[in-house]
């Protein structure tokens, strides 16, 4: 790395995000932070941690599959939060020890039209099915409550 | 039991029923993009616009939120102090003094790779970046995510760099007498 280039480093790591007009950083640690607060006392969750450790960059909980009437012995929800500019995107996603797994996601994708679709494979071996949907919360915590009710409808 | 408002969405009745009205004004309240007014919380939050204006006010009194009330009615937004010291509480919490210098180094190091691999000095540029019609799906979609966990990741240095400036301060616990 040039020497220019290193001191530009050091204030891109340095300046707290000034460079936007909303500071996206710290919005996306306080959308993390209410999203576990706002999981603890969802039924279907054992616990709820950030990830990496340290990091925070995503949430994993545990989930009770036999609350989603699912045999599976263990299974999981993992979520993540990208705010941008130009909107959110995020992933609610949902594995369980059988292979199966299946998740409401926002992000540009070349498989259906829109952003926000629910995808699902029964094996990671296979290709997921992808189908665009509506969701109508404007927020992350109501959004959540909302993808935890359809999913739980997705895996009777 | 589903109402018929066309407001409604799948699962507010499970939130409703496991969460008070006061959680929900202040997750909502604290997850907004912009400043909101009591209306648009009320709706979010599904409570009335009075309990909904109770809570955001008893949340500005805590310092929790910001009120704007100036240009008609008053915006509530997250307070950027309030954000911060909570954030450097679940540090100190789950960190000794090494291991937040630990974590410094290896938030530092994220960003340097990043910015190698990459060939930019910010986020925003890698926003541009992924914004070049040149580039594939595949490739716009990680960029996006990199930008993001950039931006994450220099805000996060710099609440540990917070918890390491005041670490005694902030764990400080007076014996007992």
């Amino acid at each position: 790395m040039s020497r220019r280039s290193r001191a530009s480093l050091a204030v891109a790591v340095t300046d707290g995000g000034r460079d936007s007009s909303r500071n996206l950083g710290q919005e996306r640690h306080r959308i993390l932070r209410e999203l576990r607060h706002q999981l603890d006392p969802h039924p279907a969750v054992e616990d709820v941690r950030g990830v990496p450790n340290g990091k925070f960059r995503e949430l994993r909980a545990n989930l009770d599959p036999a609350a989603f009437g699912r045999d599976a012995e263990d299974a999981s929800l993992r979520v993540s939060w990208w705010p941008a500019p130009d909107g959110p995107e995020y992933a609610i996603h949902y594995s369980e020890s059988t292979g199966f797994d299946c998740g409401f996601h926002r992000e540009p994708n070349p498989h259906v039209e829109g952003k926000t679709h629910y995808q699902e494979r029964d094996s990671p071996d296979e290709a997921y099915e992808y189908e665009a949907v509506e969701l109508s919360p404007r927020t992350p915590t109501r959004l959540l409550w909302t993808v935890l009710d359809l999913l739980a409808d997705r895996l009777q | 039991m589903e109402t018929d408002d066309p407001e409604s969405a799948p699962g507010d009745e499970a939130w409703k029923a496991h969460t008070s009205g006061f959680d929900r004004v202040q997750s909502v309240a604290l997850t907004v993009s912009e400043p909101r007014t009591a209306a648009w919380v009320a709706d979010e939050a599904l409570v009335a616009e009075n309990t909904a204006r109770r809570h955001l006010q008893r949340l500005t009194d805590l310092n929790v939120l910001t009120a704007d009330a100036e240009g008609g009615a008053t915006t509530y937004y997250p307070d950027p102090v309030y954000v911060r010291t909570r954030e450097v509480r679940a540090l100190v919490d789950a960190h000794d003094r090494d291991g937040l210098t630990a974590l410094a180094a290896d938030l530092k190091a994220d960003v340097e790779a990043w910015s190698e691999e990459y060939d930019a000095t910010s986020p925003d540029e890698l926003r541009t970046q992924a914004a070049d019609e040149t580039v594939s799906a595949d490739e716009t979609r990680a960029r996006r995510r990199v930008a993001s966990d950039w931006e994450h990741t220099r805000y996060r240095l710099s609440l540990v760099e917070d918890a390491l400036a005041r670490y005694d301060e902030f764990t400080d616990r007076p014996a007992p007498a």
